[in-house]
């Protein structure tokens, strides 16, 4: 028998026909490997980037004892892409970066970014706010943990994470992944939480597609879906100022208020609490308008921060008996 | 395949030099293929081969430093792959199975012959036939980028030439070419595995 003879188009042809279609990887596999390997190529990137560095400083220290004429080196490794930074924490917080080693107590005056495979897990106690790029606010409730898993994309290892897109998702679209599905928002808030029960969705406002095996679930604003462990998909609906979302605030991102009109700061409560915003009258509109705040607060929650900021103003809040933000002329 | 070596090489560099793009593509094409690869070793453990992958990525990844084009950079994974998998079974004391896979043999005349073999429906024969099967769709895994795809979408899917040159956005003659290329890519792998020693034969009636 002539190998060569046999090996013609048609045996070619039989032989791929008879094998058939390769395989792929089942879903959520890829999804599980890819965070992993981006880390190790980053922190890879990086280690080169050092190493360059040193290699450079050490070549430019020669050179400096030899001739009195500095010459400028500059490396040309491309930076590491960070995707996050810390904002705020209540209560514990550990970090365990990419590419390995241990979980470390997190200190808050953390100034660096936080790269792709990072992961963060809160205490029975704690919480935490990050900053993703677009100024988009991701939130841990307590006993919760993560994964920066690239550019907008995080992984809810377990517990609860609230994420913040922005006013009409102007910061862009942020994915969440979970062993129980995938969620994809179209602006803006929404939580979601997995464990062991199953995986939870709770939209405030905008509208949020989740993606679990064949199907895609799609909540709108004020609506909750969940799927228990058995695959038992149920609806419910949670108004923007119930309750449930309080947890969120205690971990928002600051407000600026340096310079800026004192509307600017109620439509920031009334995202953050979810509450309606009214004013008494058109003339308490305009005056909210005319009265410009100065200096930043930091570290409180938003009626907090009204609280504070207010009291340099003519104008003062009550909550009304429907729970909305209701502006009033400050008592003499 | 000396084309394909000095490619490799140019996209170690760009990985090493921080090239976004080309890290996503080295993953989009390698993680299916070595998935496959793992899985065909772990008795079809889909946990197990998600850690091997992903070790066998990250390792490659951290010494593609090293990588000089002694080998196609999918061979130079593999390898790393196999050395992987021997650590991960050696770590949780698994068993693993005996039999060799057909692809680490050097010799595999039998596969010629399965062409024209008749449909059986014996068992041996049966396992036999799924392993010249598994062989193939590793030969095709290994053949260089876009090969193993345009003979599936020829071969399996029947699709027209022009079909595939849209999917690929080439030209209809650039499609044609690209197949022959496949075609001689595949026949070349698999006329060096058939010889005439150590060939696995199929099975035979007693």
């Amino acid at each position: 028998m002539n190998p060569e003879n046999l090996m013609n188009v048609d045996a070619v042809r039989a032989l791929i026909r008879m094998a058939g279609q390769r395989e792929d990887p089942p879903a959520g596999a890829y999804d599980r490997v890819w965070p992993a390997a981006e880390a190790t190529w980053l922190t890879c990137l990086r280690r080169r980037r050092t190493r360059r560095a040193a290699g450079w400083l050490a070549a430019a220290a020669v050179v400096v004892a030899g001739i009195t004429a500095v010459i400028g080196l500059r490396p040309t490794v491309q930076a590491v892409a960070e995707v996050a930074r810390l904002d705020r924490t209540v209560g514990s917080l550990e970090i365990h970066g990419a590419g390995g080693g241990t979980w470390l107590p997190v200190d808050i005056g953390l100034s660096d970014g936080l790269i792709p495979g990072t992961r963060l897990r809160t205490g029975v106690d704690g919480r935490a706010g990050l900053l993703l790029s677009g100024e988009i606010s991701i939130r841990l409730a307590e006993s919760s943990e993560i994964e920066l898993a690239g550019e907008r994309r995080v992984r809810l290892v377990r517990g609860i994470v609230y994420v913040d897109t922005g006013p009409g998702g102007r910061g862009g679209q942020v994915q969440v992944i979970t062993e129980g599905g995938t969620l994809q928002d179209f602006g803006t808030q929404f939580e979601v939480s997995y464990d062991d029960s199953g995986l939870r969705l709770r939209v405030r406002e905008g509208q949020v597609v989740m993606a679990r095996e064949a199907q895609r679930l799609v909540a709108h604003a004020e609506q909750q879906i969940a799927v228990n462990g058995q695959g038992r998909i149920s609806r419910d609906v949670l108004s923007r100022s119930d309750p449930a979302w309080h947890w969120v605030e205690s971990v928002a991102p600051s407000a600026t208020t340096d310079g800026q009109p004192v509307t600017v700061l109620f439509q920031w409560v009334s995202r953050e609490t979810g509450r309606e915003l009214r004013y008494a009258d058109r003339a308490i509109e305009q005056e909210a308008a005319a009265t410009i705040l100065h200096g930043q607060l930091s570290g409180l929650a938003p009626l907090e921060t009204l609280d504070v900021m207010l009291a340099t103003t003519k104008l003062a809040y009550k909550i009304s008996d429907d729970e909305a933000i209701e502006v009033v002329q400050r008592p003499d | 395949m000396e084309d394909t070596v000095h490619l490799d090489k140019a996209v170690a560099r760009r990985i090493m030099a921080g090239d976004q793009a080309a890290f996503r593509s080295l993953f989009d094409r390698f993680f299916p293929r070595l998935y496959r690869f793992a899985i065909a070793r772990l008795d079809g453990d889909h946990d197990a081969a998600s850690d091997v992958v992903q070790q066998t990525i990250c390792k490659g990844i951290e010494r593609l430093d090293s990588y000089r084009g002694e080998a196609a950079l999918y061979t130079w994974f593999c390898q790393i792959c196999r050395n992987t998998l021997i650590d991960y079974c050696r770590a949780r004391n698994r068993e693993t199975k005996v039999i060799v896979p057909l692809e680490d043999l050097p010799h595999v005349r039998a596969i010629l012959e399965s062409v024209a073999a008749p449909v059986s429906t014996e068992p041996e024969t049966d396992a036999w036939r799924s392993d010249i099967r598994r062989l193939v769709q590793a030969t095709v895994d290994a053949l260089p980028e876009h090969y193993g795809e345009v003979l599936e979408w020829k071969y399996v899917e029947e699709v027209p030439v022009v079909v595939i040159a849209d999917r690929l956005g080439i030209g209809e003659k650039a499609a044609e070419s690209l197949l022959t290329r496949a075609r001689d890519a595949f026949r070349g792998v698999m006329v060096e595995m058939a010889g005439t020693a150590d060939a696995l034969e199929p099975p035979r009636k007693n």
